[in-house]
């Protein structure tokens, strides 16, 4: 869309008439009540802007061409704003900082900010002259030496530490860096910053690609040089691949609440968050349960039934006893039977509120590290889950014999899972083999 | 009814209001317009905010609570006492607080306000930030960042035109805005800064460096040594220009210090650069040199310090501007946008355009090297104007899923891993050939700072709507009516004699840290207070309040605070 029509305007290098316009419109199209038309409208005046200072820039060059208000002229314009306008990724410090010579400067007294789209006149006082004029102190050419010297000396600390050997350097033998009292000049602590980056490029392959730097120095040494942050400049000069291989520790680091929790102050304690939800990756392949294991599941489960069951059936039985007046005496059937009629109600009732619960599993099932899945590998809700139970006593119930020998060949896809559409996951042997896999 | 303006800070608080002819900045009971953001329980487990809390830091440090801004958004919980207390619970105590205040002030009730947040805090930060206002029964009318506050109190007080670079360097963070005004539009080009980077990290760093230098570590002082020892080290602080000596205890050592300037530049230079590094970032995400910019505008108490204006004076080649209170101005600017959305008379009509400062997005399968982790897919790039809303088409990476879950994250890390998580979003999807099935996720961002993401199933139509849940600190709707339910069983001191409970606790402190005569005069005079209190007559109370009040003063010729 033309952002000229959009704006009400003729096409102009007039910025400030762009922005009058803007400033008009955008009165009866605030962002918090018309939000669509408001980003049409910034859109708009973003392009119009930046065509504005093409036009301006154009016009100072001497390139008088004819302004035509034809159709095709402003999309030929408009095209060529379009490559211009996106801030370009050229790096502020392209210029190589490495000294080979100690005694040429390092550090190039260049404005930090080179990408501009209109090629700034080179600033010719360098930062240090800027802090000079504002403290008033020795000559320029002084403070010039002086940044260098300071910037070799800190340089030649930095290559005794990286290329010591035997006793690894603590984080602690980097402090000196910041005691300088030159890191606060932009240009200075930006130069020093890029050349140790040269220099730990250069150890890099002298290692095989190890990375020269553990997390915690590297952690240091990034929040004082926000390697990080510049990683894009960074990368344009040293390649993206190096960049990944000496940060890689820093990658691999997390951020720790520990930063966080200093700043408090008082309290008795804090307690941290309970980590649990997400903790588990899902396997990415899962394998069915096998006879062998799914027999001593319920083998495990009859006897926790049992464990649970003995003592109040014996308590009940008694007290059954003395009702009937034959004394303590109770016979090994009458126990039995009790057994009997309760063992079994109460496995399926612990199967169908344990399985559908949040563990998905039997204790027995739960011990063998196994858990009772929908088709979709999620946890079943209680109503297919009583299907699933029923199915298993239906089908168990009508034929046992025939069901156990058609089971063994079903590869632990059983015949009440497939009736009640569930599975039976062994989640222990998908785990180890996903670690085993990587 | 009136919409107050909220300066929710680390270390202090303030509110106002706007009448008409100006901003009204509104004192609290103790006729302060600052209000320490420190919440205590005392023993009979009464709930104290403020300056009267603050007094109670060193001595009953188990019970008393600061700083705790910098845990919104996260699930960490404070014990004072034996209550235990979020982040967003403690805010809202200060907000319920500041709200009562402006109640007082203003006789009649409050409900709405606009709050003022760094611009840098998360998603999950501004969610924590507008539930602590809803437990304390304030609706938000608009979640203001702090510099953009500052901005619009600065532009409005100095009517002047151009393009700004606001630093808001307060006690627990650091904001960089890039501000132009003109024709009554206020636009900010970038926003950048650091969520851990305020004046207490630099008391830290002092405290540390004479740790190390005594070889003690943090863990081996006692909670209440380290309190002290932060309070003098936060007074020497304040007072740098001269070289001071501090005898400090630690533990069971007696021990000097020398304070001087260098000493302190030495120990805070990494914070300095620190500094730097989001200033750098917002003039290159702006795409302008440090040379167009007109001013440089200080805001937060942390900008006093000389080493600050010296760093950021040689970065610009010029002296910043600091002519408002740093300490209030944030709380102004917050008061001026809860006028214009109030449509207040006296306000011109200002427009107000402000961008998302970080990038948004979310992860991708990384094919490359899939053990690095998956990648972050930028869906609102950082800096964008707001409101905004993206919409990214993502199709499945496998053969036959079934499920695709949209994960949420914010920040600007390739690895998806290292960003800040937001929250998630699961779809079902038809089963089909990989990458035959595709989504469109809509990211949504409002002016609030508030993010909505959407799904939509394209072959489907199905759409899966949400306002991010289970983000980190966040409180479902069950969680805030049981939270509600407790902090209103909470009970607080009474407003009335606010005044004279401060003034104890005062006195409590100083009889705690002195000895001998001084302490026996202390406590002689804490208890003939004590006794006019008890006799309940007005004028000798006020009488002696005064005198109490001088006493203490003489005795404590230099205030820690």
């Amino acid at each position: 869309m033309d952002p000229w029509r959009v704006l009400g305007l003729e096409a102009t290098e007039d910025t400030r008439a762009v922005k009058r316009a803007y400033a008009r419109l955008l009165k009866s199209t605030r962002p918090d009540e018309h939000p669509q038309q408001f980003q049409a409208l910034h859109a708009a005046y973003k392009r119009a802007l930046a065509l504005a200072e093409q036009r301006a820039r154009t016009a100072v060059a001497g390139d008088t061409e004819p302004e035509t208000e034809t159709g095709e002229q402003t999309k030929k314009e408009s095209t060529a704003a379009e490559t211009q306008a996106p801030p370009l990724k050229t790096p502020e410090w392209s210029a190589p900082v490495v000294p080979d010579d100690p005694l040429v400067a390092p550090v190039e007294p260049e404005p930090a900010f080179q990408d501009q789209p209109p090629p700034p006149a080179r600033d010719p006082e360098p930062a240090w002259a800027v802090a000079r004029e504002l403290e008033d102190q020795e000559p320029e050419e002084d403070e010039w030496l002086a940044a260098s010297r300071e910037h070799e000396r800190l340089l030649i600390q930095c290559q005794a530490l990286l290329e010591r050997e035997g006793q690894p350097v603590a984080e602690q033998e980097w402090r000196f860096l910041a005691n300088s009292s030159w890191m606060l000049d932009s240009t200075f602590h930006h130069g020093l910053g890029d050349a140790l980056m040269a220099r730990l490029v250069e150890r890099l392959r002298q290692q095989d690609n190890k990375p020269p730097l553990d997390a915690v120095t590297l952690g240091y040494l990034n929040s004082l040089f926000d390697w990080e942050g510049r990683r894009g400049l960074l990368a344009a000069r040293f390649g993206d691949t190096t960049m990944d291989q000496v940060l890689a520790p820093l990658d691999a680091n997390s951020s720790g609440d520990q930063a966080l929790l200093q700043g408090l102050r008082g309290g008795k304690e804090t307690v941290p968050p309970s980590r649990q939800t997400t903790a588990e990756p899902e396997p990415e392949t899962l394998y069915f349960t096998g006879m062998t294991l799914r027999m001593a599941a319920i083998v495990i489960d009859l006897l926790v039934v049992a464990a649970l069951l003995v003592m109040p059936i014996w308590v009940v039985s008694i007290m059954v006893a003395d009702f009937n007046g034959t004394g303590g005496d109770i016979s090994i059937e009458a126990f039995m039977g009790f057994f009997l009629v309760l063992a079994v109600p109460a496995y399926l009732l612990m199967a169908l509120v344990m399985e559908a619960g949040p563990k998905q599993a039997t204790p027995g099932k739960r011990m063998l590290g196994l858990r009772v899945t929908n088709l979709e590998f999620q946890r079943l809700s209680f109503l297919h889950n009583l299907w699933r139970v029923m199915a298993f006593v239906v089908v168990n119930a009508l034929t046992s014999k025939v069901v156990i020998l058609v089971n063994l060949f079903l590869k632990g896809n059983l015949l009440h899972d497939r009736v009640s559409r569930s599975h039976v996951i062994n989640w222990a042997r998908s785990q180890r083999e996903e670690n085993d896999g990587q | 009814m009136a919409i107050i303006g909220i300066d929710l800070g680390t270390t202090n608080s303030a509110c106002g209001v706007w009448t008409g002819q100006g901003v009204e900045l509104i004192s609290n009971r103790l006729g302060d317009v600052l209000t320490p953001s420190v919440v205590g329980v005392d023993a009979s487990g009464e709930i104290m905010v403020g300056r009267t809390a603050r007094q109670r830091l060193i001595h009953h440090s188990d019970r008393t609570v600061a700083a705790f801004k910098r845990l919104m958004g996260t699930d960490h919980k404070i014990t004072l006492g034996d209550q235990r207390f979020s982040a967003t619970e403690l805010s809202s105590l200060v907000l319920r607080s500041l709200k009562e205040d402006a109640e007082t002030y203003l006789g009649e009730p409050v409900t709405e306000a606009v709050i003022s947040v760094p611009a840098y805090f998360n998603d999950n930060q501004r969610h924590a930030t507008k539930q602590a206002a809803e437990l304390a029964g304030l609706t938000v009318r608009r979640l203001i960042n702090e510099p953009t506050a500052a901005a619009m109190a600065y532009g409005l007080h100095e009517k002047q035109e151009g393009l700004f670079l606001i630093l808001d360097l307060g006690g627990g963070t650091f904001d960089v805005s890039l501000l132009e005004f003109f024709d009554g539009v206020m636009e900010v080009h970038a926003s950048a800064g650091d969520n851990f980077l305020g004046g207490e990290d630099f008391v830290d760093a002092m405290i540390d460096d004479v740790l190390a230098e005594h070889e003690l570590s943090r863990d081996a002082l006692p909670a209440s040594v380290m309190q002290n020892l932060y309070l003098q080290m936060e007074g020497a602080k304040r007072r740098l220009g001269n070289a001071q000596t501090l005898s400090l205890k630690l533990g069971d050592r007696e021990v000097t210090h020398e304070v001087t300037p260098e000493w302190f530049a030495r120990v805070v230079t990494p914070l300095l650069l620190r500094v730097k590094h989001p200033i750098e970032r917002a003039l290159r995400d702006a795409n302008l040199h440090p040379d167009k910019v007109d001013d440089v505008v200080l805001v937060g108490g942390s900008t006093r310090l000389a080493l600050f204006r010296s760093t950021v004076g040689k970065m610009f080649g010029r002296l910043p501007s600091c002519h408002l209170d740093p300490d209030t101005v944030v709380a102004v600017g917050a008061t001026i946008q809860a006028g214009l959305l109030a449509r207040g008379e006296g306000l011109d009509d200002v427009v107000l355009t402000d961008v998302c400062p970080y990038t948004l997005g979310t992860g991708v399968i990384n094919e490359d090297n899939p053990r690095l982790g998956d990648y972050f897919l930028p869906i609102i790039e950082r800096n964008s104007v707001v409101p905004i809303s993206v919409e990214r088409h993502l199709s499945t990476a496998s053969n036959n899923q079934t499920k695709m879950k949209i994960r949420i994250y914010q920040g600007e890390n390739r690895l998806v891993e290292k960003n800040v998580y937001l929250g998630e979003l699961s779809v079902t999807v038809p089963k089909g050939p990989r990458g035959q099935e595709s989504v469109i996720v809509r990211y949504s961002y409002d002016m609030n700072g508030l993010l909505e993401v959407d799904v939509k199933v394209e072959s489907t139509g199905k759409t899966y709507y949400q306002l991010i849940e289970h983000t980190p600190g966040a409180l479902s709707e069950d969680d805030k009516a049981r939270s509600l339910q407790r902090l209103a069983a909470l009970k607080f001191h009474p407003r009335d004699g606010e005044e004279n409970r401060a003034l104890l606790a005062r006195g409590e402190r100083l009889y705690e840290s002195s000895l001998g005569d001084r302490r026996e005069f202390i406590a002689d005079l804490m208890g003939r207070f004590e006794q006019v209190l008890d006799r309940q007559n007005p004028l000798d109370i006020a009488r002696v309040q005064k005198e109490f009040k001088e006493a203490l003063d003489s005795l404590e010729s230099e205030d820690w605070f």
